[in-house]
């Protein structure tokens, strides 16, 4: 009798403790998704696009003005201080967009394989038509982006011949991902063909129209932020002005005049130039953004580049050379002797863009005056970790609400465009002035070049009908000017670097900049002394980035001359 | 979670009472007994213990004793002796035995020599497997260090530092058949330290196993041995050193150096310098230091105190422990100056047999740690704040602003804190005014088994459930204050005069509640059944084992619980105690693998010689003791599979995409990785031999080989897969790697005099190699790692210091930023005249490959001198923290006094200074790169043991002992001085303490 109520307890017990272990075994459902989940919510398959879209910058890093003739920074350990001063290296490339490009395109491919499979409606076969319309010209437009942006920063001269770069129109398996760099030719072709899909499926711009609520429910007002067929012909005026530039030369100027000239002048011509556009960063309704991310609240730009005595960082400082590079509000630039420059007083009577830009010694921020000269306190050049190591701090995109004071902290409206207007008009003047000079209009848009650079100068504020625009006569005087509105206009946009590049001007890329130091007056006013702040080491070679090197091991792609 | 706490903390209490009312009860008839313990051979032993009803005497000259008992109470008493058997008898019988015989114990065959693997049981010399077992009651005779692991250190071979076997990286520690953090045992809980040291001994330990195993057994009470033991310890713990930084005034010329040196203007004035230097007024030109004693104790203080009971008899013994820990802190301001680390912790546990088939146990333990500590971080911010930034303490007499002043909180009734908008956090400030973080974590460990008598099944056959929990939490209380700082700023006024006037940062807040933050908590739940058989036949002697094992583990902020499930069978089979074998036989089950793969077999076996059992050495009068023995194994593990579902595909939801001007939103989601149907288990396969020698009963010699190789080792290939297939891989089972060498231990021991001494020393080493590795394709072949050490430190080879503009322009081209003289110049080992990624090769290891412990114990009649020292050599070390590299405006160390210049060209220790980044100098290069060749003595005791046995009536018969100790007491390494310097972190101390033991 014991014998079996003992043998029954341990059976008991020890059977229970173990038995069922499959489902023992079995992890959690925990929040992952299978590919069949990911079909069946159109909600979750839009996702991979939106990572796509997620992938892009949503905010401004100033790295490549850093390592460029526009900036320095205060930060020692800065990767692209690191690369503007000699390191720059296919191993080191701190501005390589490889990895994230072709990540993007990744979830493009990723979408494009199966988005037709997705219910994206279950009411009308029309609303649904209509999504997947809109969803394949987003993807299509969104791989452009990303095919542009590895064109600018990855294609360059193998033995001496103009590549490109691998296409990747597909999701590559695991055996057959050793794709070729393809011909600059075919790449282009690639990006065109992208651009063409997006501009033929998308609307011009998301905006509801009268009484059709599925129109609107696929391509209505709801979408703006997303990529719509305006952006997508501005990206074609982008990509074709690249490849018309010297470094290039695929293209001809006239067709990169006609990318951009075409869209300007279905817009409307030069009306489309919104007359508070310089400052296009203070809100996202001013239609000089043609596309833009929405707005969060933040403040991190500032507490990034605030001055210290605002409690920033101060981290971006404008270079002597790009102050420079702003004229009088005449329009005169500085080193003519019709400007009226004051060596004593240098900031006075300039482009009204200077004071909107640039933090100089006694221009407002935040309602206070700035002082940057030499033992004025926290803000004075070199004063602190977080001071000038120009002489300047960055005022660009500051969003002037912004509080950093500890305990008083206070975040604004935050946005980042992609893409405005005046560069598809600083696109349309040097393709333009390129292919016909500065006044030829053969293609009867209503605009020449200097139509175009004259608007924006009048905007900008420059005074006395531009006396000195209308001393330019020659394509060469009208390119140098075009040169100099496109770095003024378009600073810290993160054209500059790219744009000497193309331009192939080395001479720029491989010249020092400077800082200035300022010392008051012992009877009021101050001196002004001008000093080198740093080298700018770069070869010949570098007017085109490098393929990253541990790419170049992976399978045979060829690298760039030189790197 | 509180009240299961609360209700475990009550079951722990009912065991305790129950413990002490079962043995608590009084009568008054007594007797008295007398008679004589002899041995074998019938020579008297002295000094054996008796222990009787809770007393204890011990024998005479003539190995006889008498006790005097009462008569309703038990009548067993226990005689027991050092090198024999214990016997336990009855007074009924006395009267036929008149002697009482004892046996001596075999040679690892004694009961003391009975090994406990948790699952099963066997005499120490009839393991066919390779261990180590550390007896805690031997060590601390000698040795009173109380850190379990750190005890183990330098004793047993193949062990690196304290938990490392075999080089395999850090053991699974099972305290009592659970992993369990032993920092909550001290070792005079434990009964035994078993360290297995090859595949076979730790098979049964499933999926785990592929790391080293180290088993801890806590100790349990024995029948009829009433013991109270009292421990104290007071100790003090010296600093070793603290970081030199430069003082103000030099900081600024050799900072306004490292400007020049860039081409840039000097930061600091000459005037500047030197009202700095002199100290004119060090509210304008401040020069501060932090290792002084405004902040710092000169040492810090702690004491242990421990209780320990036990006893019982063949129904029931119990065992309880408690005890508290306390040690404080450096500091010497505010809330710094209370800081103190507590630890209060209670272990019990209770036998009791329930019927003739059936035993049960029950245990539970609490260990409660409360530290309180100040807010801020001052070891951090003493080692990067510099020396000119703020004064931190300004005289309130210096503030003409009677309004601010009004309003000001004053430190000490007379001071101001000082900084700046840049540093509002001022060290002073922070430890008075901070507040403070008061931390507690508590773990809660409760243990029960029932073991049953199968024998009326088969003779020999025993059954065990046995569960164990493990809870633990912790959380800090914080009042998170913010204080002001003040900013003092000279204008100069148009008279001419300076003027001083001071900005006000920040506010003073202090918060009227405590915030609770960061609650953390881990769960588990371990549960084994065995079925054991063990029977002779003839001289066949066996030793069956089945184990079914599970555990679960739930940890906050997990969200998969951590669940392992194995069955094994072990066989262990001797034959007439010469022949030795052992065969294991394991399922693992794993929930990160699906399919076919969710299981896993790993064989082990292991065999044994004795040959000093055999007729032709029986005899031998100087080999005593010879074993040997070889194992080999497999052990499959999903130890290195780091994620759940990897076999599948997955999408996981990111961040919110919005768009619409803010009014939509959707969420992106990201492919985490490919789907691979055939991953499976990584595989440990390990082959170990090794022998065990015993000289003349005084040398003993021990050695050691084992190869083991991991393979099938999970990866992503991502060197492999381009980036333009988009960055999402698969996961392959596809790295591999070995370790291989060996270990010796040798011994050798006096004690036929009243001067007694043993020596010791061992020596572990091992190679790791790796054998397939997902790397990139190099164009040189000295950068892969295949093929090499797994711990092999790649860097460039330096050169010296550029000497002139000459030396550059005939040097290779180096990339890493411009160069001038005095940066370093580095080998250019592919002599393709650029010095860039290629140029990097294997420089050194990071894991030591040689490591030695020395022992010695000396021993003369109540006196003993203890001395424990380890080694190393083959290791070397990059000293690259911000104290070595100083660049930018990083503090300056007295590391850069030694710097290049054009005048010290020829003797400079350090590179030209920067205040840039200079990435040329600072990368991993053997410039930076020293030998960590080292010895400490880790431990040197001095102890007083004395027992007064022969006086019955004495309070200290049953032992006392008093010593002083000291740890960490000198290193001898051409690095002493870096290596004893901790920066950023609280210094290294030597401890020298004072302790005392009683048992009552």
């Amino acid at each position: 009798m014991m014998k079996k109520v003992y043998n029954i307890i341990l059976i008991f017990l020890v059977g229970t403790l173990f038995f069922s272990c499959e489902n023992f075994l079995t992890p959690e459902e925990d929040n992952r998704l299978t590919e069949e989940q990911m079909l069946q919510n159109p909600g979750y398959w839009e996702g991979l696009l939106l990572e796509a879209y997620g992938r892009m910058p949503r905010n401004y890093k100033f790295d490549l003005d850093i390592a460029g003739d526009d900036a320095v920074t205060n930060d020692v350990n800065s990767s692209a201080t690191r690369m503007a001063t000699g390191e720059w290296t296919s191993a080191y490339n701190p501005v390589s967009q490889w990895n994230s490009a072709y990540a993007g395109i990744f979830y493009v491919n990723n979408f494009l394989e199966k988005y037709r499979e997705v219910t994206w409606s279950w009411e009308s076969d029309k609303v649904n038509e209509l999504h997947l319309q809109r969803l394949s010209g987003e993807a299509y437009g969104l791989r452009a982006w990303y095919e542009i942006l590895l064109m600018v920063n990855h294609a360059g001269a193998v033995n001496g011949q103009i590549t490109g770069l691998p296409v990747v129109d597909k999701v590559l398996g695991i055996d057959d991902f050793q794709v070729p760099r393809a011909t600059i030719e075919n790449y282009l072709k690639q990006i065109n063909a992208d651009l063409d899909s997006a501009i033929i499926n998308l609307p011009a711009y998301y905006e509801d129209v009268a009484d059709d609520a599925d129109y609107n429910e696929a391509m209505g007002t709801r979408f703006i932020n997303r990529l719509s067929g305006t952006a997508a012909r501005a990206l074609k005026s982008r990509v074709s002005l690249l490849a018309a530039s010297p470094s290039y030369s695929v293209m001809t100027w006239e067709e990169a005049a006609a990318a951009a000239g075409e869209l300007i002048r279905d817009n409307g011509g030069l009306t489309i130039l919104s007359p508070t556009g310089v400052e296009f960063y203070k809100d996202f309704n001013d239609r000089e953004n043609i596309w833009f991310t929405a707005f969060t609240m933040s403040r991190s730009l500032e507490s990034d580049n605030f001055p210290p005595s605002l409690y920033g960082k101060g981290l971006v400082n404008p270079t002597q050379e790009l102050v420079n590079s702003f004229p009088m509000v005449n329009g005169y630039p500085i080193t003519d002797p019709a400007s009226g420059y004051d060596l004593d007083n240098p900031y006075a009577n300039r482009d009204p863009r200077l004071t909107k830009y640039i933090v100089y010694n006694e221009n407002t921020l935040k309602g206070d005056n700035i002082y940057t000269y030499v033992g004025s306190g926290d803000d004075g050049i070199n004063a602190l970790v977080s001071s000038t190591r120009s002489g300047y701090y960055l005022k660009k995109f500051m969003n002037e609400s912004v509080t950093l004071t500890p305990g008083r902290e206070k975040s604004a409206q935050f946005f980042r465009t992609y893409i405005r207007w005046s560069e598809v008009l600083l696109n349309y003047a040097e393709a333009a002035n390129e292919a016909w000079g500065p006044d030829a209009d053969p293609n009867s848009y209503g605009f020449s070049a200097r139509d175009v650079i004259a608007a924006l100068r009048s905007r900008a504020g420059i005074t006395g009908g531009d006396a000195y625009l209308a001393t330019i006569t020659s394509k060469d005087e009208m390119r140098e000017l075009i040169h100099n509105e496109r770095r003024i206009e378009l600073c810290f946009e993160n054209f500059r670097f790219w744009d000497i590049r193309r331009w192939e001007k080395t001479d720029v890329m491989k010249s020092p900049v400077s800082a200035v130091f300022i010392y008051p007056n012992a009877g009021g006013g101050y001196s002004y002394d001008v000093q080198k702040a740093e080298d700018r080491i770069y070869e010949d070679y570098m007017i085109y980035g490098p393929i990253p090197y541990n790419e170049t091991l992976k399978y045979d792609i060829p690298q760039n001359d030189g790197w | 979670m509180k009240h299961l706490i609360k209700i475990i903390s009550f079951a722990l209490f009912v065991i305790l009472l129950t413990g002490v009312s079962l043995f608590g009860q009084k009568t008054k008839k007594k007797y008295t007994i007398s008679s004589v313990v002899v041995d074998e051979s019938g020579n008297p032993v002295v000094n054996a213990y008796v222990w009787a009803q809770g007393k204890m005497v011990t024998t005479d000259n003539t190995g006889s004793f008498s006790v005097n008992l009462v008569k309703s109470r038990s009548n067993v008493i226990l005689v027991e002796a050092e090198n024999f058997e214990p016997l336990k008898i009855s007074t009924d019988t006395f009267a036929l035995v008149k002697k009482i015989v004892l046996k001596h114990s075999e040679f690892q065959a004694g009961s003391k020599d009975v090994v406990n693997f948790v699952f099963n049981k066997e005499k120490q010399i009839d393991v066919a497997s390779t261990i180590t077992v550390i007896d805690p009651e031997e060590l601390l005779k000698y040795d009173n260090q109380q850190r379990v692991m750190v005890a183990l250190r330098g004793r047993v071979p193949g062990l690196y530092g304290t938990n490392n076997v075999n080089g395999l990286g850090a053991a699974v520690v099972i305290v009592d058949g659970m992993e369990q953090d032993p920092g909550n045992i001290r070792v005079d809980e434990v009964e035994q330290i078993v360290i297995l040291r090859d595949a076979a001994s730790r098979a049964m330990y499933g999926a785990q196993a592929d790391k080293p195993v180290i088993l801890i057994n806590t100790k349990r009470g024995e029948a009829y041995k009433t013991k109270l033991k009292i421990m104290g310890e007071f100790g003090v713990s010296d600093p070793i050193s603290y970081p030199k930084f430069l003082n103000a005034a030099d900081y600024m010329t050799l900072y306004n150096e490292a400007l020049s040196n860039d081409g840039l203007a000097p930061f600091y004035d000459s005037l500047t310098i030197a009202n700095t230097r002199s100290g004119v007024d060090p509210v304008l030109y401040p020069d501060e230091s932090y290792y002084n004693s405004t902040y710092l104790k000169d040492v810090s203080k702690s004491f242990n105190i421990q209780t320990e009971a036990s006893g019982g008899n063949d129904v029931a013994t119990y065992y309880v422990n408690f005890g508290w820990k306390r040690s404080g802190g450096l500091l010497n301001v505010g809330e710094g100056a209370k800081q103190s680390f507590n630890r209060l912790n209670v272990n019990s546990n209770v036998d009791f047999k329930i019927n003739q088939y059936m035993k049960m146990y029950l245990g539970g333990s609490v260990v409660y740690d409360f530290n309180k500590n100040p807010r801020g971080d001052f070891w951090g911010n003493s080692a990067t704040f510099h020396p000119d930034w703020y004064p931190v303490l300004i005289p309130s007499s210096r503030m003409e602003d009677s309004i601010l002043l009004a309003a000001a909180r004053l430190v000490d009734g007379q001071y101001l804190l000082g900084g700046t908008s840049e540093y509002q956090t001022n060290i002073y400030g922070d430890l008075v005014f901070g507040g403070y973080n008061n931390s507690t974590k508590r773990n809660l460990n409760f243990r029960t088994a029932l073991d049953f008598d199968l024998g009326f099944i088969t003779k020999g056959l025993t059954a065990n459930v046995t569960m164990l929990f493990n809870l633990y939490d912790s959380f800090n209380t914080v009042q998170a204050n913010e204080y002001a700082v003040y900013e003092p700023v000279t204008v100069t006024l148009p008279t001419g005069v300076d003027s001083l006037y001071f900005i006000k940062h920040n506010e003073d807040v202090k918060q009227g509640d405590q915030s609770v933050t960061s609650s953390d908590f881990t769960r588990d739940m371990n549960v084994f059944g065995t079925l054991n058989y063990i029977r002779s036949f003839n001289n066949h002697n066996l030793n069956l084992t089945a184990l079914a094992y599970r555990t679960e583990s739930q940890v906050n902020g997990e969200f998969h619980h951590d669940k392992r499930l194995h069955f094994a069978l072990q066989a262990m089979y001797n034959f007439k105690g010469k022949y030795l074998a052992e065969l294991s036989g394991v399922v693992t089950g794993s929930s990160k693998l699906s399919g076919k793969h969710q299981y896993g077999f790993s064989p082990t076996v292991a065999l044994g010689w004795i040959p000093s059992k055999e007729d032709f050495l029986k005899d031998n009068s100087v080999i005593n003791f010879l074993k040997v023995n070889a194992s080999f194994g497999i052990i499959n593990t999903d130890n290195y599979i780091n994620d759940y579902y990897l076999y599948e595909t997955s999408y996981t939801t990111g961040g919110l995409f919005t768009y619409g001007n803010g009014m939509y939103k959707n969420r992106r989601r990201r492919i985490n990785y490919l789907k691979n149907p055939d991953l499976s288990w990584v595989k440990r396969e390990e082959i170990s031999t090794g022998f065990q020698l015993d000289l003349l009963n005084a040398l003993w010699i021990e050695a050691n080989y084992t190869y083991s190789k991991l393979y099938d080792i999970v990866v992503q290939r991502k060197n492999y897969y381009p980036a333009i297939t988009g960055g999402v891989y698969q996961y392959e089972n596809y790295e591999s790697k070995m370790n291989q060498g060996g270990s010796v231990a040798i011994n050798y021991h006096n004690d036929k005099h009243d001067f007694k001494y043993n020596i010791g020393v061992n020596f572990t080493y091992f190679v790791p190699k790796a054998l397939k590795v997902e790397e990139p394709k190099y164009e040189v072949d000295y950068r892969y790692l295949e093929g090499n050490p797994t711990d092999s430190k790649f860097g460039w080879v330096a050169e010296g210091f550029f000497r002139d503009s000459a030396d550059i322009a005939n040097h290779a081209i180096q990339t890493f930023g411009e160069v001038q003289p005095g940066d370093i110049k580095y080998k250019d080992l592919n002599n393709d005249g650029i010095i860039d990624n290629n140029d990097q090769k294997i420089i050194g290891n990071s894991n030591a490959r040689l490591q030695y412990g020395i022992n010695l114990n000396l021993k003369y009649k109540a006196l003993g001198l203890f001395l424990l020292g380890t080694g190393q050599t083959g290791q070397e070390s990059y000293f690259k923290s911000a104290y070595y590299w100083v660049y930018g405006n990083r503090k300056y160390s007295e590391e850069v006094l030694g710097r290049w210049t054009e005048e010290t060209a020829s003797t400079a220790t350090y590179p030209r200074l920067s205040s840039k980044y200079n990435a040329n100098n600072f990368r991993n290069s053997t410039f930076w790169l020293y030998e960590n060749n080292w010895f400490t003595l880790h431990t040197a005791q001095l102890t007083y043991t004395f027992s007064d046995r022969l006086k019955p009536n004495s309070i200290l018969k049953k032992g006392f002992q008093v010593y002083v100790r000291a740890s960490n007491l000198f290193t001898i390494s051409d690095i002493k001085e870096k290596r004893e310097l901790n920066v950023g972190k609280a210094p290294q101390t030597r401890y020298y303490a004072l302790g005392l033991k009683v048992t009552f």
